[in-house]
């Protein structure tokens, strides 16, 4: 599969309506369009001091942080196919969880990485199982999570990765694309625990894609949040059990055109991004979460510049902020988490190109 | 007495020019037989299927001096300083944005090669395109620092919307075989 080979398939009519509304919190067939202010983003100065430092050495180098959970006094990072622990105060480098390989307990590749309780698990898109692991690492089984995956037409859905189902029945399944064929394959599969495995109606491939949907299943609100790249629209599966698009974010002058979000490969929308320099655009990055009544996120622009956003759903109010430190030596590198009151982030070290990326804490009032 | 000069002098003047002719002779030699002209260019090789590409390649002299490729800390240099003096090279060219099952054979691949070649002067050389600058050191750490990892968003030899993935050997002229494309069949 191909990156540019990405998704996009339905519903082009209603995502245009939704991103050509004009008013603040407007509603369009359902999609409700939020406008952010790009020229009234906040820069908060942050502290070189409150970094952690995750140690680089040749055994704990990571790329990009895709996923950092705190457990124990450690931070389980997850980068791309690596999975690294480090001292939560000090970054030292404590060892690897896991690893790829082709022995006992090693995967071919990531898709997902989770906490259950104090286990710790990876879900392998490529060979489709889940394996579990100690956090010290010892290995305690792998298993193939969704045997009885249903067929779109005559082909059988693969499942790229899952999110739990805000019901607590089951899972939703972002299927991997199995191409090839004029009509598109469905995005999603339901996988509830008391039933067969149907899909859902609402959305669906007509290419692949190596960057994996990310979803946020919303217990309190009782739904699931999905996103696609490059497409500044949040996807939701509620009780319906259909997908449909919910919020489309418009950053004004700076939102990526509507035509360009509507291409059909990733990189095509990249592209298009990316030759949006002088104005800049800005994209919603692939971290997002619903807390209470609002919806957190990172978002990047052309310029380069990353920054976070705030939706309040009930109040409509909407908040850009980005981080400062040392006079740009430290910038924001995409991923954030909000963990009670703050937000964990990673922070990139513009005159350290050999460093990992740290993790810095601030608090969720900076969005005020 | 002139007449002894005129011979040395006329014996010197063939000694220069027998050795100036074997000069040519050996610069002949040791230039690459393959002349200009039969070069490939990207155009030419986006026409061809893939077992005629890499036919077409061997070969074929790649000028590895006039090729600017980045290290991570985004420093540039020439391929031939990267591959080193007088050595030759694998070399795999691949992008994050393309195949990857076929990056993974790939990768798999020159694994392989260096694993069972453990003494070999061969430089191992990946140059990446449409990766993060420091994400080159993270790949050199997670292969062991048994390939050299660079990032180039453009490569004379590249073909496909989003490059295929492909590997190619040059010896220390340049001179390019065992051309291979990675497919994802």
């Amino acid at each position: 599969m191909k990156l540019k080979n990405i998704n996009l398939t339905l519903l082009t009519t209603a995502l245009s309506l939704a991103l050509f509304s004009c008013g603040n919190h407007a509603e369009e067939g359902g999609v409700k369009t939020v406008k952010f202010d790009y020229d009234e983003m906040k820069t908060l100065q942050l502290d070189p001091s409150a970094l952690v430092a995750l140690e680089a050495s040749d055994s704990s180098l990571i790329y990009d942080i895709v996923e950092a959970i705190p457990y124990n006094n450690e931070y389980y990072v997850w980068s791309r196919d690596l999975l690294k622990r480090f001292d939560a105060q000090t970054g030292k480098f404590k060892g690897t969880l896991a690893k790829r390989g082709e022995g006992p307990g090693e995967f071919s590749m990531i898709n997902r990485f989770w906490l259950d309780a104090d286990t710790f698990r990876v879900f392998d898109g490529n060979t489709k199982l889940q394996y579990s692991y100690l956090p010290d690492g010892t290995f305690c089984d792998q298993f193939n999570p969704f045997p009885d995956m249903p067929k779109s037409g005559a082909t059988q859905l693969r499942a790229q990765t899952f999110f739990e189902s805000p019901d607590g029945n089951g899972y939703y399944i972002a299927n991997g694309y199995v191409g090839g064929r004029p009509t598109p394959s469905p995005s999603y599969t339901r996988y509830p625990t008391d039933a067969e495995a149907t899909i859902v109606p609402g959305r669906g491939l007509r290419s692949g894609s190596f960057l994996m949907d990310r979803g946020f299943t919303d217990r309190e609100h009782n739904r699931l949040l999905l996103w696609e790249g490059v497409r500044d629209t949040l996807f939701v599966i509620d009780d319906s059990h259909e997908v449909r698009p919910l919020y489309a974010f418009d950053f004004g002058s700076h939102s990526l055109p509507a035509d360009k979000q509507n291409l059909l490969h990733l990189d095509e929308r990249a592209t298009a991004f990316a030759e949006g320099k002088d104005i800049p655009y800005l994209s919603m990055l692939r971290y997002f979460q619903s807390v209470g009544d609002r919806i957190y996120f990172s978002f990047a622009s052309a310029s380069p510049e990353i920054g976070f956003g705030m939706f309040d759903e009930k109040t409509g109010k909407t908040s850009l902020i980005t981080l400062n430190g040392e006079n740009g030596r430290y910038r924001p590198a995409g991923f954030i988490k909000i963990i009670g009151d703050s937000a964990l982030v990673a922070i990139n070290d513009k005159d350290d190109d050999g460093a990992n990326p740290a993790l810095y804490t601030f608090p969720l009032s900076a969005f005020e | 007495m002139k007449k002894t000069l005129f011979i040395v002098a006329v014996i010197a003047l063939i000694a220069i020019a027998v050795w100036q002719l074997s000069m040519l002779c050996s610069n002949k030699e040791s230039k690459p037989e393959v002349a200009e002209e039969e070069s490939i260019t990207a155009l030419d090789i986006i026409a061809m299927e893939h077992d005629a590409i890499s036919e077409a390649l061997e070969g074929v002299p790649l000028n590895t001096s006039a090729i600017t490729i980045t290290d991570f800390r985004g420093n540039p240099l020439s391929l031939s300083d990267a591959i080193g003096a007088g050595k030759s090279a694998l070399i795999a060219r691949f992008s994050a944005t393309g195949c990857r099952p076929c990056v993974e054979r790939l990768m798999a691949g020159l694994e392989d090669f260096c694993n069972s070649h453990p003494d070999s002067d061969t430089t191992v050389i990946v140059v990446a395109a449409s990766v993060y600058a420091r994400d080159l050191n993270v790949f050199e750490a997670q292969y062991s620092r048994k390939m050299r990892f660079f990032g180039a968003e453009e490569f004379p030899l590249d073909f496909g919307e989003a490059i295929s993935p492909y590997s190619f050997f040059v010896d220390d002229k340049g001179v390019i075989s065992e051309h291979t494309i990675l497919t994802n069949d």
